[in-house]
């Protein structure tokens, strides 16, 4: 237990998903919804990781079985788009949650989820997965909870009209990356 | 797809990818992979538009994407495999790109060429910035363009005395100098969007005859002076009054040329009657 809170302060401040390694940035970045629905989709983006890192590593482990691996992009893909297409039929009929699909990024279908799910190939076995999965959705989760602070911040802010929008939340992204970046080796 | 949301589309598709864009080399064959997967998933789309309808959409766009990205990950590890190593699982991302899919969605509701045509521009865009920002840092963190191209050093642009700045090639860096590409991005777009309302803004007054200097030309349909449309219509006024009093007189011309014709028919005539009597 002691080793696994380790592990998510390491990942939350040391090795953030989202600032060390740009996973799941244009999830956190897509202005298209409210602050509210933007927390309940990236609140749902995180908790999915988890069973979506230990399901790929089965699957992973079943498609190397049958001499497949190199379809998993494809296979993870597919699977993802069943279930943004699922999750997107459940929201919808659910009348306070209506747009909470709307977006250029899905929930599902993203960048921040393929990526937790690519990267648990170098898992040992579903356990370690697990851990990894819980690591990966803590550090989605607290990245992008700080860029959607930066941004409900910098609508009330004087900026210039070439930097309105997206060039500086990226720039502050980028400075909070900077930030980030100092922690970086510290002993956890 | 509006303008607007556009270059949004475009950066949130490209920002995945700005972490790896750390030299030209990495980044040209990300922007060619990005590239070919928009363009070619857009024309599949728009091709099978017709068969596909309502939730399935997303799963046909999605495995058409994907099956792409593999292919397109299956040929880069295979030919240039240094490339690969460099990108790393960054490219598998265009399977489920903000932008792949959008565009495919668009793609849905629109015809070849146009579908087309939108994934150009899209994927034009999204390459221009990704290859120019790693160009930026390259050159911030090496001091080198281009190298990594034939397995070589590429062009030295700062001597030996350039140590290179460390923070243009980790995360941070890549973040703030995307952004500042971003927002050049934007004011490009906007200065193109301006010339282009203001271009269309002159045609309306210019068909509606509200221009105090430009007309359209009745007969050939270009765009002149008011000065040189009178100059036309006056000219054009003498030519007509010419060709009909020409007219006329070749009418007259003609009735004395028959008249002639008859006089001498009728003269022939007689001239053979007195030889036969």
């Amino acid at each position: 237990m002691e080793n696994l809170l380790l592990a998510v302060i390491s990942a939350v401040i040391c090795e953030n998903f989202v600032f060390h390694q740009l996973f799941g940035l244009e999830a956190a970045a897509d202005a298209k919804n409210s602050p509210s629905a933007v927390f309940i989709r990236t609140l749902m983006t995180s908790v999915f990781i988890i069973p979506a890192s230990a399901g790929s590593f089965a699957v992973g482990q079943m498609l190397d079985g049958w001499g497949i691996g190199y379809l998993n992009v494809l296979i993870f893909a597919l699977l993802l788009a069943v279930i943004e297409i699922g999750a997107d039929v459940i929201l919808n009929k659910s009348a306070h949650t209506i747009g909470l699909t709307t977006g250029n990024v899905k929930i599902f279908l993203n960048s921040a989820v393929f990526a937790a799910i690519l990267s648990v190939s170098g898992c040992g076995n579903m356990a370690e997965s697990v851990r990894f999965g819980i690591i990966c959705g803590v550090g989605f989760f607290v990245g992008s909870m700080i860029i959607c602070g930066i941004r409900e911040r910098l609508e009330t802010a004087d900026i210039p009209e070439s930097f309105r929008g997206l060039p500086v939340l990226i720039i502050a992204a980028g400075l909070c990356a900077m930030i980030f970046t100092g922690f970086a080796g510290l002993p956890v | 797809m509006k303008k607007t949301n556009q270059a949004s589309l475009v950066i949130l598709g490209i920002l995945p990818f700005a972490a790896v864009a750390s030299k030209v080399y990495y980044a040209f064959w990300t922007a060619l992979s990005f590239a070919a997967v928009v363009i070619l998933s857009s024309l599949a789309g728009s091709v099978l538009r017709n068969l596909i309808s309502g939730r399935s959409r997303l799963l046909i766009h999605t495995a058409i994407g994907a099956g792409l990205t593999a292919a397109a990950d299956m040929l880069l590890k295979a030919y240039v495999p240094a490339a690969s190593a460099g990108i790393g699982i960054c490219l598998s991302f265009l399977a489920v790109n903000a932008l792949v899919l959008a565009v495919s969605e668009a793609s849905a509701e629109n015809g070849i060429k146009a579908s087309v045509k939108n994934a150009a521009v899209c994927a034009g865009m999204g390459s221009g910035i990704l290859i120019a920002a790693a160009a930026v840092r390259e050159l911030l963190r090496y001091g080198t363009l281009f190298s990594g191209f034939g397995g070589g050093e590429g062009i030295r642009i700062f001597a030996d005395w350039f140590s290179g700045m460390e923070f243009a090639g980790t995360s941070a860096g890549a973040l703030i100098v995307f952004g500042l590409m971003a927002a050049a991005a934007q004011k490009i777009a906007k200065m193109i969007r301006v010339k282009q309302k203001k271009h269309m803004l002159l045609r309306e007054m210019i068909a509606s005859d509200c221009h105090p200097d430009l007309v359209i030309d009745d007969v050939t349909g270009k765009t002149v002076r008011r000065s040189t449309a009178a100059i036309l219509a006056q000219h054009r006024q003498e030519i007509e009054t010419i060709a009909e009093n020409s007219d006329a007189s070749t009418e007259a011309n003609v009735e004395n040329d028959e008249f002639e014709f008859d006089r001498e028919k009728a003269d022939a005539e007689n001239t053979d009657g007195e030889v036969n009597a």
